[in-house]
């Protein structure tokens, strides 16, 4: 038994037929299943130029090839669509509950096509699917809708549920889908792909099995990473304040070296990602004053407020995703910081507090902890949203934008009750929250042109909170990759934690080397910003966890979990080559949708030009269009355009991959 | 006689006793101290890095044997 079912439900909401498809076993052989499973129903049926708000937009909900396994943190779903935001393919990628719940239905993915007349949810059982009235929850929030459809549809099982707040029915397309009261899959503007729908959510309460080839020889696998992991902790009298002290060592550091990557676990075990809050800040890494400011301007007056003990002080509970040991996640008391407004909230991610803290020089803890908690009830990306705040605000700043256009608002730095009134507007799209709801690439359009010299994005997705110039390849993979601005896709240090030359034949070892030499483009550069997006999109396909994924491949053992899973016994290199395919059936799509690959060459200000006269990243400046070319030519791609060449295709065509009229 | 143990170590970190593998070669019986000193790691550097052997906290003391893996904390980016 394989751990896939080799079936997917697709969903006309225009005709409300519904009907289960079956997959050929190819397609898992070749792209797994997650990320890669979407890529091949989108590619093949989405026509060029379709609207991404229109009925010919395909949304998808998949899981990972090993979720439901005897393997652990692998229980991430992924939603693809054609992205609103920026044109091309889209992906966005969530923890929670619902992962394993869509293999439980008995499928591997779950895809809807057209619009429906009225709001509806999809309810999805042992006995089939069904489309049900959604009016009643139409205008609520995430969270409360997710309350009132669990309460409604729990008999046996309590359901999971994929659900939009009130930005994605408002149509923002820096709106997300969420789940399990404050997860939310935000990127690439899904959420209004799927409020353009009128699917209000996706309710699934199966219980089938879910299989897999080996199971012996999983658990066993799966045991080593499990001890090593309950083994690894912090102790307990290393303070939070210290991170700022060694993000200063490490912003200074000339060399770098590869590291094990399980001591990553350390840190997301005590404290999740808001362990980089001030890390992030003295090493360089966190993007400062919409890009243009450094630690000197947001120095240790502000990011002290940002402690990543003042998180774990007010966290009442962990909080795992499913099959995860580590733990990154939390719920916070916010009582205080609400007025009572709200109970708690999921402690906020690093990228939501640097996006409403240094990113905005916001140095109020209370005011972040509250702007969580709305983001994630009105579905909303809190990067894409911080970004262009951000934006806003420098706008404010040159006049562009001015106290008449935000009814009143002093829209200046750090000043918190103005920015929370602010997100407030963009929500509810009212005055110039309308104009900015759909983030900064939209809003330069209806400011003007000398708007543009302020907007951080690439492609027009607002980047993570991971500084480009300090780590270039994060500049690869923010403007080379099929979906843009996406801190996710790799790293520098993640390629330094992987360790995949270990098993990968063509993957450099990088030895003991000068950090400057990451700004050199070379072909051996290449090479690794390919192999760690490869990996990546494997990551996505089995349905991982980036931190999971960064202790390294003698930890979180993919590769032999996969073959365990499905019995196929591929090498590593052959795995890898899946995520070539994955990767260039999503440059595709993109070609296919008209998109031109070098238009996602991310904001200067994102590539040093001009470069920082202070901080950590001072007078660096990266050479993203030479290092851009050079990552496509290693994946064999068109060096010049981005396009996959005719060989590339041929390759996908005989695999099967391609059907010949979707071309 | 001697031992070899896999080092992880941060970039502030002196890596010429290290090699391309990422061993370092100790005399039999080594401790973290020494091992340290091998590396030629300053006290003051000491104090900025936290040592695990087999993912576990080690003291100075603590002695090695052949195949350990030794791992120096630092910091990861993400979110």
């Amino acid at each position: 038994m394989k751990s896939y079912s080799g079936k997917i439900l697709f969903v006309n909401l225009t005709t409300g037929e519904i009907k289960d498809e079956l997959i050929p076993d190819y397609v898992y052989q070749n792209l797994l299943s997650g990320v890669g499973l979407g890529a091949y129903v989108l590619y093949n049926r989405v026509p060029a130029g379709a609207d991404p708000l229109g009925p010919e937009n395909i949304l998808g909900f998949v899981s990972g090839l090993l979720t439901g396994t005897p393997s652990f943190v692998t229980g991430r779903w992924m939603v693809v669509c054609k992205s609103p935001l920026t044109g091309g393919w889209g992906d966005s990628n969530c923890g929670g509950t619902f992962s394993p719940a869509i293999k439980q239905c008995g499928y591997d993915g779950i895809f809807f096509s057209g619009i429906s007349k009225k709001p509806v949810y999809l309810f999805v059982d042992n006995k089939g699917a069904e489309l049900r009235p959604a009016a009643h929850i139409w205008g609520k929030d995430a969270i409360e809708s997710e309350k009132i459809l669990i309460a409604e549809n729990t008999k046996k099982k309590k359901p999971a549920v994929a659900v939009i707040g009130t930005a994605a029915e408002k149509l923002s397309l820096i709106s997300g889908i969420c789940n399990d009261g404050g997860r939310i899959a935000a990127r690439s503007g899904g959420g209004a792909v799927m409020g353009s729908k009128n699917l209000k959510a996706v309710v699934l309460a199966g219980t089938k099995v879910i299989g897999c080839e080996d199971p012996a020889t999983m658990k066993e696998i799966s045991k080593g990473f499990a001890n090593t992991i309950r083994k690894v902790n912090i102790p307990k009298a290393v303070p939070g304040a210290a991170l700022g002290l060694l993000g200063k060592i490490m912003g200074s550091m000339k060399k770098t070296a590869p590291m094990d990557g399980m001591l990553v676990a350390l840190l997301m075990k005590r404290w999740g990602t808001v362990s980089n809050n001030t890390m992030g800040v003295t090493s360089g890494d966190s993007p400062l004053k919409n890009w243009k400011g450094s630690v000197k301007d947001y120095n240790y007056s502000y990011y002290k407020n940002f402690n990543a003990d003042r998180f774990t002080r007010i966290e009442t509970k962990k909080y795992h995703c499913y099959s995860c040991l580590i733990g990154c996640g939390g719920v916070v008391d916010i009582k205080n910081q609400s007025n009572g407004e709200f109970t708690h909230t999921h402690k906020p991610e690093y990228e939501t507090a640097l996006a409403f803290g240094g990113l905005v020089m916001n140095k109020d803890f209370d005011s972040v902890l509250y702007i969580n908690e709305i983001m994630n009830r009105a579905g909303m990306d809190t990067i894409s949203a911080g970004g262009t705040v951000a934006f806003a605000i420098e706008c404010y700043e040159h006049g562009i934008i001015t106290k008449e256009m935000t009814g009143g608002l002093e829209l200046t730095w750090g000043n918190a009750p103005a920015i929370i009134a602010l997100l407030k507007m963009m929500i509810a799209r009212e005055g110039i929250g309308d104009l900015l709801a759909d983030g900064t690439k939209v809003a330069v359009k209806k400011l003007g042109p000398e708007s543009q010299q302020y907007a951080v994005h690439a492609g027009g997705q607002e980047p993570g909170m991971h500084d480009s110039r300090m780590d270039p390849f994060l500049a690869v993979h923010y403007s080379a990759d099929p979906t843009p601005g996406r801190h996710t896709i790799g790293s520098g240090q993640y390629y330094d934690l992987l360790h995949l030359w270990e098993k990968v034949s063509w993957a450099p070892n990088p030895g003991f080397y000068s950090k400057a030499d990451e700004f050199i483009p070379s072909e051996k550069l290449a090479l690794k910003t390919v192999a760690i997006s490869c990996y990546k999109e494997l990551t996505d396909g089995v349905g991982g966890c980036l931190f999971a994924m960064v202790t390294g491949i003698n930890h979180w053992k993919l590769f032999e979990w996969v073959n365990a899973a499905t019995g196929w016994n591929k090498t590593p290199d052959e795995l890898m080559e899946i995520g070539k395919n994955i990767q260039t059936l999503r440059q595709l799509f993109n070609i296919k949708q008209g998109v031109d690959p070098m238009s996602f060459k991310m904001s200067p200000r994102m590539a040093g030009e001009p470069p920082l006269q202070e901080g950590p990243n001072k007078g660096k400046t990266v050479p993203i269009e030479e290092m851009m070319r050079l990552h496509w030519k290693a994946y064999g791609w068109d060096e010049k355009t981005g396009a996959p060449t005719q060989e590339c295709i041929e390759n996908l065509r005989q695999k099967q991959l391609i059907v010949a009229e979707a071309v | 006689m001697s031992i070899k143990v896999r080092i992880y170590a941060p970039g502030f970190i002196n890596h010429d006793s290290i090699d391309q593998n990422g061993f370092i070669e100790l005399d039999d019986n080594a401790s973290v101290k020494q091992l340290f000193r091998k590396m030629k790691v300053s006290p003051i550097a000491r104090m900025f890095v936290l040592s695990f052997v087999n993912y576990e906290p080690a003291k100075m003391d603590a002695k090695l044997k052949d195949g350990d893996v030794v791992s120096l904390m630092f910091p990861i980016s993400g979110g």
